[in-house]
């Protein structure tokens, strides 16, 4: 390309209306197109997406619970990023958590009132969460292994050890042989808004998202992660002690997935199962990707994501494509950003 | 069959896979970058690879198509890594789910069909060999390659000019473009690379291994061979060691239970993640490994 035409693309990059314009359209073509190759009508296939999000209270109540968890997941990613790390272990954090919000709402809570067994299954969660982000932590301050690595074998690892358990010890007795635990006590269920299965769970979300935030920007706490994430050897020469700040960043982050977890089983779904909540920790990792690592406007990604994967589900019924055929459109809006790189300040 | 046989042949079968994603991944982190992206190359390879050889009952097509599928997902990791700075862990880790969607997308017509041609050579004499006749001369030309892989790209790698080149730019790239060379170029070409090993380890897989395509049926055996690149402390003949000591835990368990020996399948499906764990424990701690320069800076984060 001439001298001129690349100057003229960055300046066209630099544009914020163009970037928005292009991060929504390429992707929406690209796949678009994509459909056209395998037979379908694109203009159709959009139109099922739309209405399955927009177009049926229940549909956009299932949006508002997907969002709930991707917003608690993507923040799992988040929070290591900013101090240089890389947490892709969300889908395990997320399931141990729930696993043990689960045992404690079926055993030792089982007959506590309310106020006091909602919160402390929400802590058996975070710690759950916690504990299974804290073995990659471990594994680096003691082996020096990445904790990427790791974390994303501890996800395959979670699944199969809460299979194990569900298939084993864990099986309800009266659940007609489903690998499935016990169901937790009415009484420590959080109640269903506007006749969707929407529920309390979207509040905690968004103001644990807004937290994080303030806690990043305006204090001394937050002031210290994002001198790590800024430049990891000026912090070591400040004084910071790096590893131990990584390393409670990092567990807390599990803390959030498991805190996710803990809103499944108490929100939705009311026992543990094989299934519940796969792939929300996997995507909040997009949805931190999406937005730059950005905790605030990960709630407006994790809406986004929600939405697509509610709309994967109507795809898959009204088109015959797969539901993961959305995880397409997901990483292309992704890859898209990623490719474009970001914008450069003028 | 006796039951050593048996065990051997599951061994490498197991291992075979695993084998060419982790000489992928060792030449793209010789040259300085960690392609998890071997997972969704050898994903793409799987599905695209086997819906090849299931249309044309051309096995050597469909090797050729997922090469390149799989050589494809390493470009995006290259440009993401290269060009546009994106953390080496997360792009490769994102690039799964891109596999995912698409593999789900084009693979879709394809999880009833299975594919029942025989590719089996059998070498003469050597297959007749006891115990390790069966398991090792009765296989697939990708079987018979993957014997010889390890020792390909160690000469590759440490007796030629190219060779010298990729592990110069994941040591000091100054050097390399001292010597008039472009470490991006260099560096493009091993993920790349990595990408095309790994897309053939995945047709092996569906095609030989489970003579099947299955929804996300690679299941972290791409992040499992780039954790055992570490394992082998970037050697290429250890490789032997470490894709076959995954296999023979898998044949074992599988014999195990084969046995009625009372394990828990799920268990014992998680003992390969586990065991990959544990292996990078004991590596780090028994001896400093040969770590590439510009690995060390991902790796350990601080120092």
């Amino acid at each position: 390309m001439s001298k001129a035409g690349s100057e003229y693309m960055d300046k066209l990059m630099n544009n914020r209306l163009f970037r928005a314009l292009f991060i929504i359209l390429f992707p929406v073509t690209v796949f678009g197109i994509l459909l056209l190759t395998e037979g379908k009508n694109p203009i159709e296939t959009y139109g099922v997406i739309l209405n399955a999000v927009f177009g049926s209270r229940y549909g956009f109540g299932e949006v508002v619970v997907q969002a709930t968890y991707l917003i608690l997941t993507s923040l799992t990613a988040i929070l290591p990023y900013r101090v240089g790390m890389a947490n892709a272990g969300g889908e395990g954090q997320m399931a141990i958590g729930a696993l043990c919000t689960a045992i404690a709402g079926t055993t030792f809570l089982s007959r506590m009132p309310a106020v006091i067994g909602i919160p402390l299954m929400m802590l058996s969660g975070m710690a759950g969460g916690a504990i299974w982000a804290g073995i990659p932590v471990l594994c680096k301050a003691k082996f020096r292994m990445n904790e990427t690595l790791s974390s994303i074998l501890m996800n395959y690892i979670s699944t199969y050890f809460i299979s194990f358990l569900l298939y084993g010890i864990l099986k309800d007795p009266k659940g007609w042989n489903y690998p499935q635990t016990m169901e937790v006590a009415g009484q420590l269920r959080f109640r269903m808004l506007f006749s969707t299965r929407a529920n309390v769970g979207i509040l905690i979300s968004i103001l644990v998202a807004i937290g994080c935030w303030y806690i990043l920007q305006k204090t001394k706490i937050g002031f210290t992660i994002r001198t790590i994430g800024g430049n990891t050897t000026a912090a070591v020469y400040s004084g910071i002690n790096v590893k131990l700040v990584q390393s409670a960043v990092f567990t807390s982050a599990g803390a959030l997935a498991g805190l996710a977890g803990a809103i499944l089983i108490i929100g939705v779904e009311g026992r543990m199962r094989v299934d519940s909540g796969t792939t929300m920790g996997f995507m909040g990792f997009l949805a931190a990707g999406i937005v730059n690592n950005n905790p605030l406007l990960a709630i407006l990604s994790a809406f986004l994501i929600a939405g697509l994967n509610i709309a994967g589900n109507a795809m898959e019924i009204n088109t015959g494509l797969p539901s993961a055929s959305i995880q397409i459109l997901i990483m292309l809006v992704l890859l898209t950003i990623m490719g474009m790189g970001r914008r450069k300040k003028a | 069959m006796n039951d050593l046989t048996v065990i051997l042949a599951n061994m490498i079968a197991a291992g075979t896979p695993i084998m060419y994603a982790l000489l992928g991944d060792m030449i793209s982190q010789r040259a300085g970058v960690i392609s998890l992206s071997v997972e969704g190359s050898m994903l793409v390879g799987a599905c695209i690879g086997f819906g090849v050889a299931y249309s044309t009952e051309s096995m050597i097509l469909a090797v050729i198509i997922a090469g390149i599928m799989g050589g494809m997902v390493g470009l995006l990791q290259a440009f993401l890594v290269i060009d546009r700075k994106t953390n080496m862990m997360a792009s490769g880790f994102v690039l799964m789910f891109f596999a995912q969607g698409l593999t789900a997308f084009y693979g879709r017509n394809l999880l009833s069909v299975s594919f029942r041609k025989t590719l089996v050579y059998p070498i003469p004499f050597l297959s007749e060999l006891p115990v390790i006749g069966q398991a090792l001369f009765n296989q697939d030309i990708l079987t018979y390659i993957s014997f010889i892989l390890p020792v390909i790209v160690w000469f590759v790698l440490f007796k030629t000019k190219l060779g010298l080149l990729v592990c110069s730019v994941g040591e000091k790239p100054e050097v390399t473009e001292a010597y008039g060379h472009d470490p991006r170029k260099i560096r493009y070409g091993a993920v790349i690379m990595a990408g095309v090993l790994a897309g053939i380890g995945g047709v092996q897989m569906s095609c030989i291994y489970t003579k099947g395509w299955a929804n996300g049926m690679i299941n972290g055996r791409g992040f499992i061979a780039s954790a055992l690149v570490i394992l082998c402390s970037w050697k290429p003949l250890r490789s032997y060691m470490a894709a076959y000591l995954f296999g023979l835990a898998q044949a074992l368990l599988v014999f195990l239970q084969l046995k009625g020996v009372p394990i828990s399948m799920y268990v014992t499906m998680m003992l390969p993640y586990l065991l990959t764990l544990a292996a990078l424990g004991v590596i780090s701690i028994s001896k400093k490994p040969s770590m590439p320069e510009k690995i060390k800076v991902v790796s350990t984060g601080t120092d």
